[in-house]
């Protein structure tokens, strides 16, 4: 009863802070807009072109950020707690790297690239599944099936191999398209617009409410697979279909968010700090630490420069890999 | 005494393929040469000769240059193997070569008209904060850590390098050239940065070659080195003073080159066993070997464009990196 409570104050103060943040980040930017003027545009007053920079542009901004900041933290979530390695992420299975190669193989090779804007995203997600597979396939072992740490090492590796062949595609590119790209690989949220959000909803709420059936199955990985095992749990095909649903949910995210890491590596550790390791209560804190936590690094972003802005996973990166460091230290 | 015979010949076999690669390397290209130009620009050298003066002063310092970062990077792997009794250490995959470069970009943004010669040692300095973290992360945990955390924390020292390098380039609107340049090419290498690098790196070679016998007890357990009486804080001081110079003048010649201090010395255990007054000059050799190879295909695979010769390494390194993870399961 106590964690209930504890997972309530939680949430509540994260929404309140979500709030805040969610009210900086809409008056930032090349055109700033007061919480005034926000306020007339909610009671339907307000000039056209702030009407048109809130609706437009920064609101469905902000949507992305805390959908996508969501999305990769439960992914992350998901995997730590299938394959029992606090250290899992995501980004270490080849989703960023895969999902950036087919952005540059779009960039270098389709021309008529406003008229496919759609093209990208599906692109996007078909890079991060395919490298995904190839991870799994290059980590399969006749005897033993697919270890955990195998299968984090090769992704590791993998993923140096992409980001070669990105060089070699990189310097096919003109500079603007490789500016963009350059941003693309370094997180930035740039699938800012409804249709993008429509298009990809589908996917999460599908992927998001299978997960979260799937939380008693997501305990029983904490016992050990022996345990589970005995309980009835047929825990390797468990853990196929769970890692399945978390790359899907990663590689949607990537693909209108860029190359973000480090998200689904620290909320889930932090959630699993302050709630404890019980699904049900663990995946919803963690979720909304992550949709908190990119959204705070991006309005940081934008507050450091309006006129470049700093791609979120830069920033992600820089407070996220301290945080793994001290993470690995406390693991046994 | 066969054996020695043996380690003899192989030393030899060797340097023959190493001398034959180099007299390749001189020949071969975005301008072909005959065999007479190649010989009369060693020996019968006139300044006035286009082709001889491409061989004298782009081809030779370029392909030393590839000799002596070969070297240096498999010998730099080959330590920290030891010291960290990992057989996954390398130079690139634990961030070292990332904290250089990050260095150099600062280099690039707030003084590009650095001279070279500073630039190395801030390169230099950069190979150090990295190198120094993920010593203190590995050796500040009370148990031993496996290969599979150390490689992971070596891709967040990497990431969390790679993302503010990644932030300046954006900010400060670096060149593509940059990206270049982080994969590794030996193209700009000249024989003024030969003469001024080169020293420290057959120094830092030969340092090395004497601390071989030391290197052994290395591989004895912690408390059987103990019960010797000997005291390995010094070794291990000593072979990280190496790697960073090693490496940070390499990353500082020719960019974030991976996997061949990986791939080198496992190699060269596999020929020569496991003592390392054998290992390590065949570790040199084999070095050499591999990066002068490399950037022969570089060069000739589709010429006159250059390929950059990090892409050709990891097409080698990271099914090698895979068969590691996949040789040893019980260990990782």
């Amino acid at each position: 009863m106590t964690k209930r409570i504890k997972l309530t104050t939680w949430l509540v103060v994260l929404c309140a802070l979500m709030l805040v943040l969610a009210v900086i980040n809409l008056n930032t930017g090349q055109m700033s807009i007061s919480p005034s003027q926000i306020m007339n545009l909610i009671i339907g007053k307000g000039s056209y072109d702030s009407q048109l920079v809130i609706f437009d542009f920064r609101l469905p901004r902000i949507t992305v950020t805390l959908v996508v900041g969501f999305a990769l933290a439960i992914a992350g979530n998901v995997l730590q707690s299938t394959t029992q390695n606090p250290m899992a992420d995501t980004s270490f299975l080849g989703i960023n790297s895969g999902a950036g190669i087919a952005v540059m193989l779009f960039m270098a090779l389709v021309k008529n690239q406003d008229a496919n804007l759609f093209l990208l995203p599906t692109m996007a997600l078909g890079g991060a599944l395919l490298s995904t597979v190839l991870v799994f396939a290059f980590s399969y072992k006749k005897d033993t099936g697919i270890t955990p740490n195998r299968l984090l090492l090769t992704g590791v590796a993998l993923a140096g191999l992409y980001s070669s062949i990105m060089v070699l595609l990189t310097l096919k590119l003109s500079p603007e398209n490789y500016q963009f790209v350059m941003n693309w690989l370094a997180g930035s949220i740039w699938g800012t617009s409804w249709e993008y959000i429509v298009m990809l909803l589908p996917w999460f709420i599908i992927c998001t409410v299978f997960i979260f059936s799937k939380t008693r199955t997501l305990d029983t990985f904490n016992l050990g697979d022996d345990v589970a095992q005995s309980l009835g749990v047929n825990l390797k095909r468990e853990r196929i279909v769970l890692i399945g649903a978390a790359v899907i949910l990663a590689g949607v995210s990537v693909s209108i968010s860029g190359g973000i890491g480090f998200i689904g590596l620290i909320t889930p550790n932090l959630a699993r700090r302050v709630i404890g390791f019980k699904h049900s209560q663990q995946l919803v804190l963690s979720g909304v630490l992550g949709s908190f936590f990119l959204l705070a690094a991006d309005t940081v972003g934008k507050l450091i420069s309006t006129t470049s802005e700093i791609p979120v996973g830069i920033l992600v990166a820089i407070i996220g890999a301290p945080y793994f460091v001290y993470i690995l230290m406390r693991t046994k | 005494m066969n054996r020695r015979v043996k380690f003899s010949l192989q030393v030899i076999v060797g340097l023959v393929i190493l001398a034959m690669l180099l007299l390749l390397s001189v020949r071969y290209g975005a301008n072909q040469n005959s065999d007479a130009t190649v010989f009369n620009s060693f020996f019968h050298y006139d300044s006035s000769n286009v082709d001889q003066r491409i061989i004298r002063d782009i081809r030779l310092p370029r392909v030393i240059g590839a000799m002596l970062i070969g070297a240096a990077l498999a010998v730099s792997g080959g330590l920290m193997q030891s010291v960290t009794k990992n057989p996954m250490a390398d130079s690139g995959l634990l961030g070292i070569n990332a904290g250089a470069a990050f260095m150099l970009t600062l280099c690039f943004t707030f003084f590009p008209k650095m001279s070279t010669l500073n630039t190395t040692v801030f390169s230099v300095i950069g190979a150090g904060i990295a190198a120094s973290l993920v010593f203190s992360i590995s050796s500040m945990k009370k148990s031993q850590m496996s290969p599979t955390m150390l490689v992971l924390s070596g891709m967040a020292i990497s990431a969390f390098f790679t993302a503010i390098s990644e932030g300046i380039a954006l900010v400060a609107h670096l060149k593509q050239d940059l990206a270049f340049w982080h994969f590794g090419g030996v193209s700009a290498v000249s024989w003024a940065q030969l003469y001024r690098l080169g020293p420290w790196i057959i120094i830092g070679l030969i340092a090395v070659m004497f601390m071989a016998s030391n290197l052994n007890l290395l591989t004895l357990s912690d408390d059987t080195i103990k019960s010797l009486g000997k005291n390995t804080m010094a070794i291990r001081l000593i072979s990280l003073i190496c790697v960073v110079v090693l490496s940070g003048i390499s990353v500082s010649l020719v960019g974030a080159v991976a996997f061949v201090g990986l791939i080198i010395p496992h190699i060269a255990k596999f020929l020569v066993g496991t003592n390392n007054k054998k290992v390590i000059p065949m570790t040199i050799i084999l070095g050499a070997d591999l990066t002068v190879l490399a950037d022969l295909i570089a060069r000739t695979i589709n010429p006159p464009n250059e390929t950059p010769f990090g892409i050709i390494i990891s097409l080698v390194g990271v099914p090698f990196f895979i068969y590691l993870a996949r040789k040893d399961s019980s260990q990782i």
